[in-house]
């Protein structure tokens, strides 16, 4: 008898607690979350900074899109502004599922590492957040712009973060994660680059564009480039895996535009060294296909596309050079990874030049091989010609 | 054994001695029928036939026991010492008669529908076979339909069963051994083994644990499962049952030993292993792609129907870093406005669904409709419509009641291991899971089934062992029997059969 009394009440309190006890821990309802989808930084105007924060607002029913407001903070750290935040949205923010970090223009001159440790330091976020850099506007006004089209991601950060992923097909801005940047920052003989974004009218609207390259020396940014020369600049980092290339009369008088697609490159950097002397072999290795012809010439006959391969070929080596020349002579920042590159292979070289990278970057000398291949017209192997 | 006087009775010479003794026995039972008869011719042939109405075939009696008697003419002499010899072998039309005078033979004879003859003069009895008690048809069982295969299943009669595997396997090597279980009920409960491919091992094992129950009454041969268990608290059943012959018989050919029960159409097996609940008889008569993949979708459900509470759960109130982004913001969205904590809801749904399962098997089958109707439409749709649960959580107990229907066998231990696995996770998140999941795997993996491990071939696919577990191979590549439960006469096909291919 007292055997089952104790049973039972064993039994019981185990059932209890079952009860009980779930509420403690880790346990944490979906509901009671604060879902963040992206981050904005921005210098504060009381505090040290200013922290935009998208919140993801989920609502029942079928057709409701998914919606997002922006909470305000400001604190003394990122740490102290993102807890400020709770005192403003109520429920504790949930940063696993943050996707965008945007920094602004004056948030990244005066240097980024105090801003991304709390990402990296942090158990609740990733280290595969994308990085951006506000051009134009203030990091906040970015994450307030929505798409008025109903069609388009309604939450701005998904937004930004859907073009950065295919960006690989676009080729005009890079798109770099957190842990990324991090390991440019701290790497020797390679500066940090991040894409830039700014407001863009479309169809009177202003919406965020990602376009063109920030980059960075040390943790402090220094300047920002266009999407062309991004595009190069992919080249020369062997980070390229699509995009487009114009060919037009202004590269070469004899043609008109000729769009080519990227289908694969390859880049090889060779440092060689010479009497003390270091120089860079940059080897290109593209495969295209002919997306698009203006005028009715043939140009894919054996001939002329052997002529294509060549002026497409020189395009590419120019602009680079004159990428590496203006990344040598204004700004003096290795974003190449040249040295990074020698690091690897001339250790004993970088000893004794490692310290002096960056004057000896300065007067680096720089041979580019570009090899280019047209693989094929796409569907059609002629030119549409304007019948009578 | 009937009463307390009846063993030390004998019976007399004088017949009417003798009938009221049996009377005395069966007082206050109207269905057992005395009737005296005298021959036509010789008027010292008095007999008297003892029988249960309804359970002995009167038609027998009258045309072949009552009617030679009576007209017979007893052209010999009849003295004290031949006219039981004279009724055996010479009158009476029957296919199996034999002479007793032991009380408790006759009487239980009696019991089975037999009919005793006594005779004036004699302390000997006639055991007259006329068994003819009604009995339920051979159909296929409703508890486990095929779409291939036979269609026949086994009844309430022990005989009738018997005679099913019978006929499947025509060897004498296949053996009965009747025994009797049950103070009261007098159960026939019998062995049945392939002489030199079932192990006497098990045999042994098998009879030492019968010789232990002493129980008044069997019922349901679920009696004897639960006595001759080998873990008797786990959930898991070490003992297996079926009701169609054909598995019956394809057990028996694998080494295991059968045990029918009089009045049960549901006959044990033994050694049972895990894998086995995995398996259909249907998986042997079809192509063996189609049976491995169905196979395969039991194993897994299985598997589902234990997990995916717990799993939902701990990834969704503990992990929500694991879901992808708009599968959470969809369960956020859904869980808008419900009041009660995810670990609730899943569990009163389960039990609910559970309650609903139970309904069904309980109410008569007219009825059975409405509350399907009531239960998928007022619980499913409503419940959501309420905001009282949330509609992912709908969705798990659909998958999970789903997935557990498909192993009928395993659905206790199912039901007790999922409900286990839910609040590992609510205390612990996927931590909890797992260690649950350890749990029951160490718990598996230690079970015995009359010397078998549990778990045997589950855990190597190599050689023989893997070729009818999980998947079931070709029949031309299945040359030997299980390993272990067959291992007296491994050989079920000569090699050449399996190179011929």
């Amino acid at each position: 008898m007292m055997k089952s009394i104790k049973i039972f009440f064993l039994t019981s309190i185990l059932l209890i607690s079952i009860f009980l006890f779930v509420g403690c821990w880790n346990y944490r309802e979906v509901d009671d979350i604060n879902i963040v989808a992206g981050t904005a930084i921005d210098k504060g105007i009381h505090k040290e900074y200013m922290i935009s924060i998208e919140i993801l607002e989920s609502s029942i029913g079928k057709e409701s899109p998914t919606t997002s407001k922006l909470i305000v903070a400001e604190g003394e750290s990122i740490f102290d502004a993102v807890r400020n935040a709770i005192a403003i949205s109520g429920k504790k923010l949930y940063w696993s599922h943050n996707k965008i970090l945007i920094l602004s223009k004056e948030v990244a001159q005066e240097g980024i590492t105090e801003v991304i440790d709390w990402f990296l330091r942090d158990v609740e976020t990733r280290s595969d957040v994308y990085i951006l850099v506000s051009k134009g506007t203030s990091a906040k006004e970015i994450l307030e712009k929505k798409q008025k089209d109903e069609k388009i991601e309604q939450v701005v950060s998904f937004n930004l973060h859907d073009i950065l992923v295919n960006q690989k097909v676009l080729s005009k801005a890079p798109n770099i994660q957190i842990w990324q940047l991090t390991n440019d920052i701290v790497d020797e003989g390679i500066m940090a680059i991040a894409p830039s974004v700014e407001l863009a009218k479309v169809d009177h609207n202003d919406c965020p564009e990602i376009l063109g390259t920030a980059f960075f020396k040390n943790d402090q940014l220094i300047g920002f480039l266009s999407e062309n020369e991004t595009k190069y600049l992919l080249f020369l980092r062997n980070q390229i895996k699509g995009g487009l290339l114009n060919l037009s009369p202004e590269d070469n008088k004899k043609n008109p535009t000729i769009t080519f697609e990227i289908f694969d490159n390859k880049t090889k950097l060779q440092p060689v060294t010479k009497d003390k002397e270091i120089a860079m072999n940059i080897n290109i290795d593209t495969h295209l296909a002919v997306g698009t012809i203006k005028g009715t010439k043939n140009y894919l006959t054996d001939k002329e596309i052997i002529q294509l391969e060549k002026d497409v070929a020189d395009m590419i080596k120019t602009n680079c050079e004159n990428l590496i020349k203006k990344m040598q002579s204004e700004y003096k920042a290795d974003i190449f990874g040249f040295g990074a590159k020698i690091r690897a292979h001339k250790p004993a070289f970088w000893k004794y030049m490692g310290k002096n990278w960056e004057n000896v970057f300065e007067n680096l000398e720089v041979h580019i091989n570009v090899n280019v291949g047209i693989i094929n017209g796409s569907t059609t192997a002629k030119p549409l010609e304007v019948g009578d | 054994m009937y009463n307390s006087c009846s063993s030390d009775i004998l019976l007399t010479t004088s017949l009417e001695d003798n009938i009221s003794v049996f009377n005395q026995i069966f007082r206050n039972d109207f269905t057992f029928i005395t009737r005296k008869f005298q021959n036509n011719y010789s008027p010292s042939v008095k007999c008297c036939i003892l029988y249960f109405e309804g359970m002995a075939d009167t038609k027998v009696l009258n045309e072949n026991v009552i009617e030679p008697i009576l007209s017979n003419h007893f052209m010999g002499e009849i003295s004290s010492s031949n006219l039981i010899d004279e009724l055996q072998y010479k009158i009476i039309l029957s296919s199996d008669i034999k002479s007793s005078n032991d009380l408790q033979t006759i009487l239980n004879a009696l019991m089975d529908g037999d009919t005793i003859l006594l005779a004036e003069g004699y302390d000997q009895a006639l055991i007259i076979s006329s068994k003819a008690w009604p009995s339920r048809s051979i159909d296929e069982p409703e508890s486990a339909q095929v779409v291939r295969g036979p269609r026949e299943g086994f009844v309430e009669s022990i005989l009738t069963n018997i005679s099913l595997v019978r006929r499947k396997i025509k060897n004498p090597n296949l053996k009965f051994i009747v025994r009797e279980l049950g103070a009261q009920t007098h159960t026939k409960i019998c062995i049945s083994y392939i002489e030199g491919i079932a192990d006497e091992n098990v045999l042994n094992e098998l009879g030492r644990r019968l010789d232990q129950i002493e129980i008044d009454g069997i019922l349901d041969s679920g009696y004897i499962q639960e006595f001759i268990k080998d873990a008797p608290y786990s959930p898991f059943e070490t003992v297996g049952s079926s009701e169609r012959p054909d598995i019956i018989a394809g057990k028996l050919l694998e080494g295991r030993v059968a045990i029918f029960v009089d009045g049960s159409p549901f006959v044990l097996t033994v050694p049972y292993i895990m894998i086995e609940s995995f398996q259909a008889n249907e998986d042997y008569y079809n192509n063996y792609l189609f049976s491995s993949f169905n196979r395969l979708l039991r194993a897994v459900s299985g598997l589902l129907s234990i997990s995916i509470p717990g799993l939902y759960l701990a990834i969704s109130t503990y992990h929500q870093e694991m879901l992808p982004t708009s599968l959470l913001i969809s369960i956020a969205a859904s869980r808008q406005k419900v009041p009660f904590p995810t670990v609730v809801s899943l569990f009163v749904m389960l039990t609910i669904f559970d309650i609903l399962r139970e309904v069904g098997i309980r109410i008569p089958t007219p009825i059975g409709q409405t509350i399907n109707i009531v239960g998928t439409l007022v619980l499913g749709e409503a419940t959501v419509d309420a905001n009282l649960v949330s509609a992912p959580v709908i969705i798990v107990t659909a998958l999970t009641s789903i997935t557990k229907l498909i192993n009928i066998h395993l659905l206790g231990p199912i039901i007790l291991l999922r409900t286990l696995l839910l609040f590992a996770a609510s205390f612990l998140g996927i931590y909890g899971f797992i260690l649950g999941y350890l749990a029951i795997i160490l718990h598996l993996m230690s079970l015995r089934s009359f010397g078998v491990p549990y778990m045997l071939n589950t855990t190597r696919i190599k050689d023989q062992n893997g070729k009818d577990a999980w998947i079931r191979a070709p029949w031309w590549i299945m040359s030997l029997r299980p390993k272990i439960i067959g291992k007296k006469n491994l050989r079920r096909q000569p090699l050449k059969n399996s190179r011929r291919k």
